[in-house]
């Protein structure tokens, strides 16, 4: 009897490992194929392709949504609400010349114009209101 | 009769040792270090008292939760209580002491007006009657505990959805 289990045993080890051991690799087949199968048949957003651009790194007077202001210290609410609400522009200094700028906000901007970038205004970005509130909350 | 319940006396002084360390243990997640924290922006730091954490807990609670809960801002989620957030104001937050002064005399993001109607003060009590209750140890208290909290809740405190349910991936 002693004998018949230590063989059970030994059976079921060697059996447990092979089943183990083979299912992670069918799994990692399996996701390989999908990846490249995805790869090959994912199409490009035009959005996507926009925050390659300089949109993706600075603030765009004319497409960047007002919280993104927030990154940099001084901007947000008010004089962020400036530029969104004024928008669009033609050229980037054209941000200092919005009626109602007061110095402290003036001098701010300039203090930051590095960061300011401008392209023409992207539907996608800009109708419905998205630059007030594009529905990414915390 | 030793050799026979060595075996208890093994067990029982693996308990109580284990009852010193699993006690240092809990009190080590509020040790001074922890309850160090910036008190201004020149880089002095301030150790908060035991009771100064229950008391600002339990007035942040009783006060601010209401929209802060966890750290967030219910009326605006983009400016949380969060180190980063209040580091990005301005002037900085960062720091018991500019907590307290905007518990007195509020101001937006970019500290360019002063919203004592929109945000509760020492100002505002009129419109905001829980402030009328509020010592200035309990403001400090409850400053305290904003600062306190991010080292004991880490990234959880003033994540929002981004952490509960939302991917995390946006911004």
């Amino acid at each position: 009897m002693k004998r018949f289990f230590s063989l059970l045993m030994a059976l079921g080890l060697v059996f447990g490992t092979l089943v183990s051991n083979a299912q992670p690799a069918v799994a990692s087949m399996l996701n390989n194929g999908t990846a490249l199968l995805a790869e090959a048949t994912l199409p490009r957003n035009a959005v996507d392709d926009k925050l390659a651009t300089d949109y993706g790194y600075k603030l765009d007077v004319n497409n960047t949504n007002v919280a993104a202001f927030r990154k940099y210290r001084g901007l947000f609410p008010t004089i962020a609400g400036k530029i969104v609400r004024n928008a669009p522009y033609d050229k980037l200094d054209d941000i200092l010349k919005i009626p109602g700028l007061s110095d402290v906000e003036k001098s701010r901007i300039q203090d930051n114009m590095d960061i300011f970038t401008i392209s023409p205004p992207n539907p996608a970005l800009v109708e419905g209101d998205d630059r007030y509130n594009n529905g990414a909350y915390k | 009769m030793l050799k026979k319940c060595i075996w208890l006396v093994v067990a029982a002084v693996f308990l109580v040792g284990n009852l010193f360390v699993g006690g240092n243990a809990i009190a080590a997640e509020l040790d001074e270090a922890t309850r160090t924290i910036p008190l201004n922006e020149q880089g002095d730091t301030v150790v908060l008292s035991l009771e100064q954490v229950s008391l600002g807990r339990k007035n942040f609670n009783y006060a601010c939760a209401t929209c802060h809960v966890q750290g967030i801002t219910k009326t605006n989620p983009n400016v949380g209580l969060e180190p980063e957030a209040l580091e990005g104001a301005y002037p900085n937050r960062n720091n018991l002491e500019a907590l307290v002064d905007y518990l007195n005399n509020p101001t937006t993001y970019d500290g360019l007006t002063e919203i004592s109607e929109l945000h509760p003060s020492t100002q505002s009590t009129d419109i905001f009657p829980k402030m009328r209750s509020l010592t200035d140890d309990d403001l400090a208290a409850i400053s305290g505990y904003i600062l306190l909290q991010p080292k004991v809740m880490g990234e959880m405190w003033g994540a929002g959805k981004t952490r509960f349910s939302a991917p995390a991936s946006f911004d």
